[in-house]
């Protein structure tokens, strides 16, 4: 599956705030149907690196390409267009609206002219409903939904809208253990179908379950990249990251 | 016959009590109960659409299209005052009021010194029905229609349209509605120049009972705040609808007997009852009890 053409690609992503550098000369190439972890401790800039991939921030130097079209200067609700999906780290779905019409919202927003749901993605997002139990809730007010429920929402409501790739910050934070292999079951049977998919993560147990090739991040560098084994092998990854000499 | 008489009467009087009430709130509800801002310029706008509408009317116009046309130019003009202005105070609750009440002197003392200080009045169309002693005018029997017939639109405009679903998803979070690909700068527009183009289009349908003066807004905007507040944010246009109904329950029978003076001192008193006991508004009201009989007892 790899190796079928590069999706989304940075170059040399820099962003400082004030004199704090956020982010400094992050490349990274993720090809079509791949899913990427990106893990890296605290401050080592994941958040930052998604909020510029997202256009939530702008970078002060280095690009940013969806399927080989220049971004950079794009607001985030136009890369959503071009087929990205969005999903944040703390849970946005719309509290005083129902199920129903929280996966409403991306249906119109993105099936305009330049994007519309295809049958392949429409089957991911029916599969979604129904392995995440949305089916039987879409009359139920967001508000009363349990925490994980709130985050499975948000996932399929980002399916909702078609998208080509996924950009998940945190997929699981706050999940049991149970919910987040679930989370990871959803998530692998996605990529299995085509979907590409790129996880900023804090949860090493999570990644162990999806990654195909992990990036870890260090004080806003790329420091090592390479498969979950070689990266759980790699020594000075076990001292900065998981913490072992 | 006489008691009959007393009770359409009455009837009457808290229709229109309640139409007048809805008709000043008309925008706010969008620009204050959805938007959340306190916009201290709602009067002025009102006075735009009133000042649209006699200007449309003197040009020859017949007065349903001159209350169209206000519709459309205090709308355009919303649009562009939320471009320039408007969208830079977003979650700025203080700022947002105090750079509105700057719009509400610019406008109505520049109306003042461009205008004068007032317009021919609109004649009252329709005529009055007579009914044993009073006499019942059919305008204001078409303005309660209309207020009603404006405030379903408005339902069904944020409750059954995608433009309504994506106003919501916006007003509850901006950067997620962005995430799933909502314009929300464009929602933004839309929607504060849809609650200019409301208060406009209120202010015409007004002008016909009112004096056209610059400082004819200022009639209308403590009613607008007082009918908007009471409401509620939970559920803006049934709380609007609520709270009018409620305060002209109290304003109609102590305006009938003791006097319109003392009839809106009693809706003055309501509301500070109502948002006493009720500080989330009608609506939250509302709410808590439909919330409480549709969940399944145990």
């Amino acid at each position: 599956m790899n190796g079928a053409g590069t999706y989304l690609a940075t170059r040399d992503l820099a962003k400082r705030f004030g004199g704090i550098v956020a982010t400094e000369q992050v490349s990274l190439d993720i090809a079509e149907g791949e899913l990427r972890c990106i893990i890296g401790p605290n401050g080592a800039g994941k958040s930052t690196l998604f909020a510029l991939l997202c256009g939530i921030h702008r970078p002060d130097s280095g690009r940013i390409f969806i399927k080989e079209q220049d971004v950079t200067s794009l607001p985030s609700f136009r890369r959503v267009r071009l087929g990205v999906g969005l999903t944040f780290q703390t849970n946005r779905a719309f509290h005083d609206l129902n199920v129903r019409q929280n996966l409403e919202v991306p249906m119109g927003a993105t099936g305009s002219a330049t994007h519309s749901r295809s049958a392949r993605s429409e089957d991911r997002y029916r599969y979604a409903l129904s392995v995440f139990g949305l089916d039987g809730l879409r009359e139920t007010p967001a508000r009363e939904l349990p925490h994980h429920q709130l985050q499975w929402l948000e996932i399929a409501m980002v399916l909702s809208g078609g998208p080509d790739i996924l950009l998940l910050d945190e997929p699981t934070a706050g999940m049991s253990p149970e919910e987040t292999t679930q989370t990871a079951r959803v998530l692998q049977h996605l990529n299995d179908d085509g979907l590409t998919i790129v996880v900023v993560e804090h949860d090493i147990a999570f990644v162990r379950q999806v990654a195909q090739r992990v990036t870890v991040l260090h004080q806003g560098s790329v420091f090592a990249e390479g498969s979950i084994d070689e990266i759980t092998a790699h020594d000075d990854v076990r001292r900065i990251y998981l913490g072992q000499a | 016959m006489e008691d009959l008489s007393v009770v359409v009467s009455i009837l009457y009087q808290f229709g229109t009590n309640g139409a007048f009430l809805l008709l000043c709130a008309l925008g706010l509800i969008v620009i204050l109960g959805m938007m959340n801002i306190i916009n201290l310029a709602h009067g002025e706008l009102m006075m735009m659409g009133a000042y649209t509408a006699s200007l449309a009317y003197q040009a020859g116009f017949p007065f349903p299209i001159a209350v169209v046309i206000s519709f459309f130019v205090v709308g355009v003009f919303g649009a562009v005052l939320e471009r320039l202005v408007v969208r830079r105070f977003y979650g700025r609750e203080l700022g947002a009021l105090v750079v509105t009440w700057g719009i509400s002197l610019l406008l109505s003392q520049g109306t003042f010194l461009v205008l004068g200080p007032f317009l021919p009045s609109i004649p009252i169309p329709g005529g009055a029905i007579d009914v044993g002693q009073y006499s019942l005018s059919v305008y204001w029997l078409i303005l309660i229609a209309v207020s009603a017939g404006a405030v379903l639109g408005l339902a069904w405009l944020y409750n059954r349209t995608e433009f309504g679903l994506h106003a919501r998803a916006t007003m509850q979070n901006a950067e997620m509605a962005r995430a799933l690909g909502v314009n929300t700068d464009r929602v933004y527009m839309l929607t504060f120049s849809l609650g200019a183009g409301l208060a406009g289009f209120s202010g015409a349908l007004l002008a016909p009972t009112a004096s056209i003066m610059p400082f004819m807004g200022q009639q209308f905007v403590a009613p607008a705040f007082i009918t908007v507040v009471v409401g509620g944010a939970s559920n803006v246009i049934a709380g609007a609808v609520g709270s009018s109904v409620l305060l002209s329950l109290v304003r109609t029978p102590v305006g009938f007997y003791l006097g319109a003076f003392l009839g809106l001192v009693a809706l003055l008193l309501a509301a500070l009852v109502i948002i006493r006991l009720m500080p989330n508004g009608v609506s939250a009201y509302f709410q808590r009890w439909s919330d409480r009989r549709s969940r399944p007892t145990v």
